[in-house]
């Protein structure tokens, strides 16, 4: 399968060569996996550092926020005729030997695999408690909406399908767009699953979610998965 | 209402009219969002011309005093105008994602034309 690894940077000098060259590394089986950096017009020097060691870049003229920078990377998938696209974010927090198993899931026919920080065991990652309660809420809504459970709605490091890329191309929110995206694409009838993953801590940058956006993040994130669940048409796949 | 204000009213608000009709005639503003501009301009001659229409309108709808139901409309048109606003800036939101998107791949491939 042709499998397209995208990876949204924004301010990520530091941390942008080191992800592409973790992609650049992995050989798969009967996969031929490729990576594009979506450069969302960053202030620092990720564009210079792309450029000089000549990775895979599409440079956005001016900034869009994450939904539109990943919707990009869905975009150019499309337009390119990929079988796979895969969500890896560019600050060093994914980690690139997982991307095997989601490879896998989608081989094995489900169309949106999330990798999952909250069903392994052996996981270092961790997560505060506020984060923890928020993301349980998201679950249970997610639970009610669309009748599926996802253990990390919040988690960025998925793989689609063909057809889930199609969707993705066409439409995907502005902001914190991974939740809402789990709740259409599970209420479109399409196949979720979600796999243990582990995530390392930052390497370096900063969280794009801080204290103050926190209140905005649930609001919004929790209207979008009620909407999805009232208002996206189910149809059979 | 005296006579003076009535004048004076009128003329305000057929100053305001040609304004957007000029607007329109110089392509700064278009026909579609004039619409509601010059609807509201043409309400406003009418309710400044008659007085007494005003008065029946507000007793019909139960409202004791006329300019409460002045300040109820203009409350409701500037809500509208708002709103409408907003749609068009989500609208506009997207269109200029969907157009940012397509220079950064076209840049892209761009800049692969001319490394071959």
């Amino acid at each position: 399968m042709k499998v397209l690894v995208i990876i949204p940077a924004y301010n990520e000098e530091e941390n942008i060569l080191n992800t592409c060259n973790e992609i650049k590394k992995l050989k798969i089986k009967e996969h031929q996996v490729d990576y594009v950096v979506i450069n969302d017009a960053s202030k620092d020097n990720t564009k210079q550092v792309c450029i000089n060691n000549q990775l895979n870049l599409i440079d956005l003229p001016c900034n869009l926020g994450i939904g539109g920078a990943v919707q990009t990377g869905y975009k150019y998938a499309y337009m390119n005729d990929y079988d796979v696209a895969i969500q890896f974010d560019g600050d060093g927090q994914h980690n690139a030997s997982y991307i095997k198993d989601l490879l896998d899931e989608i081989s094995n026919g489900n169309d949106l695999v999330i990798g999952s920080r909250y069903i392994s065991d052996l996981n270092t990652f961790r997560s505060t408690a506020m984060r923890r309660v928020g993301s349980n809420i998201l679950r249970w809504l997610i639970k009610i909406c669309t009748n599926i459970e996802v253990t990390d709605p919040t988690s960025g490091f998925r793989a689609c399908s063909k057809k889930v890329i199609e969707e993705f191309a066409k439409d995907y929110p502005i902001d914190y767009p991974e939740p809402e995206t789990v709740a259409i694409i599970a209420k479109k009838c399409y196949k979720v699953k979600d796999i243990p993953v582990e995530m390392n801590e930052r390497q370096g940058g900063t969280s794009s979610i801080n204290a103050l956006k926190s209140v905005y993040y649930m609001i919004k994130v929790g209207l979008a998965i009620v909407f999805a669940g009232l208002f996206t048409k189910g149809d059979v796949k | 209402m005296p006579l003076r204000l009535e004048l004076f009213l009128i003329l305000l608000i057929l100053v305001f009219i040609i304004l957007i009709i000029g607007r329109v005639k110089s392509k700064k503003l278009s026909l579609n969002y004039s619409l509601l501009w010059l609807f509201f301009g043409i309400v406003m001659f009418i309710c400044a011309c008659s007085e007494p229409l005003l008065s029946k309108f507000a007793n019909l709808l139960g409202i004791k005093e006329v300019s409460n139901m002045i300040f109820l409309f203009g409350f409701v048109l500037l809500i509208t105008l708002t709103f409408t606003l907003t749609t068009i800036v989500s609208l506009q939101n997207k269109k200029i994602t969907s157009l940012v998107q397509e220079v950064g791949i076209l840049k892209k491939d761009l800049r692969g034309k001319k490394n071959d």
